[in-house]
């Protein structure tokens, strides 16, 4: 052996990996030690997730290596991860309900004989069992057993093959806090037999508890991996949205910048929303030309508010008025006929019909504009869409392209461009950078400013603060589901962070 | 129109647009189509009748059962959803269309019209049971196609609704050279293609099988657009039930039976895709050829009518394996 002082389980280098025009991660390193608790964070859609899919074998890598005890690996899939001694929990148990724990535990390895020998069976899994500290019958049925003994049987599962690397995807999503202890009971026991955990949690409370290292990825980069020791919250979090170079961006002129009564008028007011468990009590109001950034933590109810607004969530109670008539959302139908546009978190999910091509994405939502006597005039249909893709500067050859073959960013400017042919006044915009390169941003900010310009209303949504803050006449920040700030243009990251993480 | 002053720059209007220039793609249609030509070339050597006049006119009033029926359900195949019901639905036109004239004394125009009208309720049926109650098209259309099954049987007793000499047209009549049927066939695909192309109507279909969500958060109403999806497999199931009526001179509750998997099968012959989002109407007739010429051919080599379905269902799975490896090939 040369590298006896290596002290790495595993090692990945370069790491990238792309959906078709969505940039997952690019260029990412992460390195684990044996038996630490490697805590990894970031956003939703900073790869993450891919990143693990990539380890557990789910997902190949575009590009970028991988070593595992100093031997470069090829994860093929996962069975291939599990004999090398990669595991995963993930966040949604993948357990066969109606069999028993210790079938579920030895799945597919119940008996290399033709018949199954119980005793034998259950033995073996009270044994694993023992080794975790849990206190599970090994012949209960797992839908009997609550999430957190569900959880440990997966990680028995884990256990009981061979096991170098354990990776737990938001273990404590659903734990009670003392399930959590229990948790890290576990988590404490394995790392001493030398086994390593890749612990993904949004919880930076248990982070700090639990971990040795932290690796902090934001919008497909690793930004850093510090000890946990030598950090704290407020930096991680800060790491976590972005402490880029803050400029705002120079406004263009609108008519709200020099006349005070369109600047006070309402396009939109919403009074006390409720969503059961989602949105508490929230009243804000929308002006004329403004641009109107959400500052929030994922889970914050960011998007739920976009969807209420857009009839895409039943609310509760609570009142909206659109220009002073009152507004009951019931389906994006009503939403978009009251004036209401909705550019989707999930672009490829929601925002586009990804077997049609990119002129028909983008009229989809304004065929009305060419339809006459019954019948769509395909020559206008054309010509417009055209200069949509003129105006927008979205980068294609032609607009009879599929338009799952071009970049995510183009993409995102096709959603755009489907609302501008409907001439929507209310733009709800939930996270339309996220996963493009920093081009299509500064080209999609472009995009934004020019129609607050025209006098429609946007609300913003970022998972980075700065892109919110450098956007936004007045931002609303929301934590915990209610909004607990309304704050002016220009306020500094420190200020916006403090109330978007409850200080 | 807001449109003209905010986005569209008139001179941008009159400038010469770059034409985008179609280059040769091998499409599943012009697969089908190759695989009919390939196919016929072959029964023309094997079978001295199978080149002839008398066997093509032949061949042309088969498919026009299949080829009426199959328009309605590729529009819905292509929205994503399926239709098996397709056969009962032909069934119930076949004995209502008898009955209306026996039994009831209607004039045949007043009989056509009313079984239509029948046939747009029973697919609007269909689209109910799928887009109100949620049921899965598969399970709904085949709740529908037991149901339908038992209301042909019932209306009739189990007995069939003589037209001997009577309402000859649609199945049996000629425009010239040009059996009414299919002149009937032809009038549905132009209708078809043209709700496909240049109909809002079509966009859907095409959205609804491409991503649903994606239709509904732009603003468009999922529902309506599968209730009339449906509806229209409906009203040319029908159709198709009344040449059929015609031609057999009967109203036999049985006649449509299984008629549903022969027009699914020429859909997907065709090129559509049996998730969703892809397909065209020409596609469905080339695929209903393969299908009755395979028919025909078989027939005319002597090979059982048990042996044909050995064959055509062969052939259908063939043709499907085909075009999935170049959908491999794609991703």
């Amino acid at each position: 052996m040369t590298n006896m002082t290596n002290s790495f389980v595993l090692e990945m280098k370069g790491v990238s990996k792309r959906f078709g025009g969505t940039i997952a991660l690019e260029n990412v390193d992460l390195d684990v030690r044996y038996g630490e608790v490697h805590a990894l964070v970031g956003e939703n859609g900073a790869g993450k997730s891919t990143l693990m899919n990539i380890l557990n074998g789910s997902l190949q890598q575009d590009s970028g290596v991988i070593f595992l005890k100093n031997n470069q690996i090829d994860i093929k899939n996962p069975y291939i991860a599990q004999k090398l001694g990669i595991s995963m929990v993930h966040q949604e148990l993948k357990l066969l309900p109606e069999l028993t724990v210790a079938e579920n535990i030895f799945f597919g390895r119940q008996t290399k004989h033709f018949f199954l020998n119980w005793k034998d069976l259950f033995s073996r899994a009270d044994k694993v069992l023992a080794k975790l500290g849990a206190h599970i019958g090994s012949d209960k049925k797992v839908k009997s057993l609550s999430i957190a003994q569900r959880q440990q049987i997966e990680i028995a599962k884990a256990l009981s093959q061979k096991c170098d690397l354990l990776i737990l995807d938001e273990p404590t999503a659903s734990l009670t806090p003392k399930e959590v202890n229990m948790l890290f009971k576990v988590i404490r026991t394995l790392t001493e037999h030398n086994i390593s955990i890749i612990y993904i949690s949004h919880r930076l409370e248990e982070i700090f508890k639990i971990s040795d290292r932290i690796t902090i990825l934001r919008d497909g980069h690793k930004i850093t991996t510090l000890n946990s020791s030598e950090t704290n919250q407020n930096d991680v979090i800060k790491l976590i949205l972005g402490t880029g170079k803050l400029l705002l961006r120079k406004k263009k002129k609108r008519i709200s910048d020099t006349n005070e009564e369109v600047l006070r008028e309402e396009v939109l007011r919403v009074d006390k929303l409720s969503i059961k468990n989602r949105l508490n009590n929230i009243s804000f109001s929308l002006h004329r030309g403004e641009i109107l950034g959400i500052a929030g933590l994922m889970g914050s109810g960011r998007t739920e508010l976009l969807q209420a607004l857009f009839g895409d969530l039943d609310i509760s109670s609570g009142d909206i008025y659109i220009h002073e008539k009152k507004y009951v959302p019931a389906t994006p139908e009503k939403a978009v006929r009251s004036g209401l546009a909705l550019v989707p978190e999930d672009r490829k999910e929601r925002g586009i019909v990804s077997g049609m091509n990119i002129k028909d994405n983008i009229t989809f939502a304004g065929l009305e504009n060419f339809y006459k006597f019954g019948f769509l005039n395909i020559g206008k249909e054309k010509k417009i869409a055209k200069n949509i893709v003129k105006k927008l500067n979205i980068k294609i050859n032609s607009i009879f392209q599929n338009i799952s073959s071009i970049s995510g960013g183009n993409q995102q400017k096709i959603v755009f461009g489907k609302w501008l042919l409907v001439d929507s006044d209310i733009l709800l915009l939930d996270e339309p950078t996220r996963g493009i390169d920093v081009g299509a941003k500064e080209e999609v900010f472009n995009i934004i400013e020019d129609l607050a310009s025209k006098d429609k209303s946007i609300i913003f949504i970022s998972s980075d603060l700065t892109e919110v803050i450098q956007i936004s006449d007045r931002i609303l920040v929301l934590y915990n589901r209610k909004i607990v700030k309304d704050l002016p243009r220009g306020t500094d990251i420190k200020t916006v962070t403090k109330y978007a993480t409850g200080g | 129109m807001p449109l003209e002053g905010s986005l569209i720059n008139k001179d941008n209007l009159s400038t010469p647009s770059t034409k985008f220039k179609n280059s040769f793609k091998l499409t599943p249609e012009i697969g089908a189509l190759v695989a009919l030509l390939v196919i016929s070339i072959v029964l023309t050597f094997l079978s001295q009748y199978f080149f002839t006049f008398s066997n093509f006119v032949n061949l042309l009033k088969q498919v026009s059962i299949i080829g009426i029926a199959g328009a309605g359900v590729t529009l819905v195949i292509i929205s994503g959803g399926i239709d098996l019901s397709v056969g009962s639905m032909i069934s119930i036109a076949v004995v209502l269309v008898a009955g209306f004239m026996q039994n009831n004394g209607m004039p045949p125009w007043l009989a056509v019209i009313s079984v239509l009208a029948m046939g747009a309720v029973l697919g609007l049926i269909n689209g109910a049971l799928i887009a109100l109650l949620h049921i899965p098209p598969i399970i709904a259309t085949l709740s529908t196609l037991i149901a339908y099954k038992g209301v042909a049987l019932v209306y009739t007793g189990g007995y069939a609704i003589p037209l001997i000499g009577k309402f000859m047209t649609p199945g049996r009549g000629f425009v010239g050279p040009i059996p009414v049927p299919i002149l009937i066939m032809i009038g549905v695909y132009i209708v078809g293609h043209i709700i496909l192309k240049y109909t809002m109507l079509g966009r859907m279909v095409y959205g609804l099988g491409g991503n649903e969500d994606a239709v509904y958060l732009s603003g468009r109403s999922v529902r309506k657009y599968r209730l009339i999806i449906y509806m229209i497999s409906g009203i040319t199931a029908s159709l198709a039930g009344v040449v059929l009526a015609s031609r057999i001179s009967s109203g036999q509750p049985m006649s449509g039976e299984g008629v549903e998997l022969d027009v699914i099968a020429a859909a997907v012959l065709g090129g559509t895709n049996i998730f969703g989002g892809v397909g065209t109407m020409g596609g469905t007739i080339i695929g209903a050829f393969i299908l009755i010429v395979i028919n025909n051919g078989l027939n005319l080599i002597n090979v059982s009518p048990y042996g044909q379905f050995i064959a055509k269902g062969a052939i259908l799975a063939f043709a499907v394996a085909v075009n999935s490896m170049k959908g491999f090939r794609k991703t």
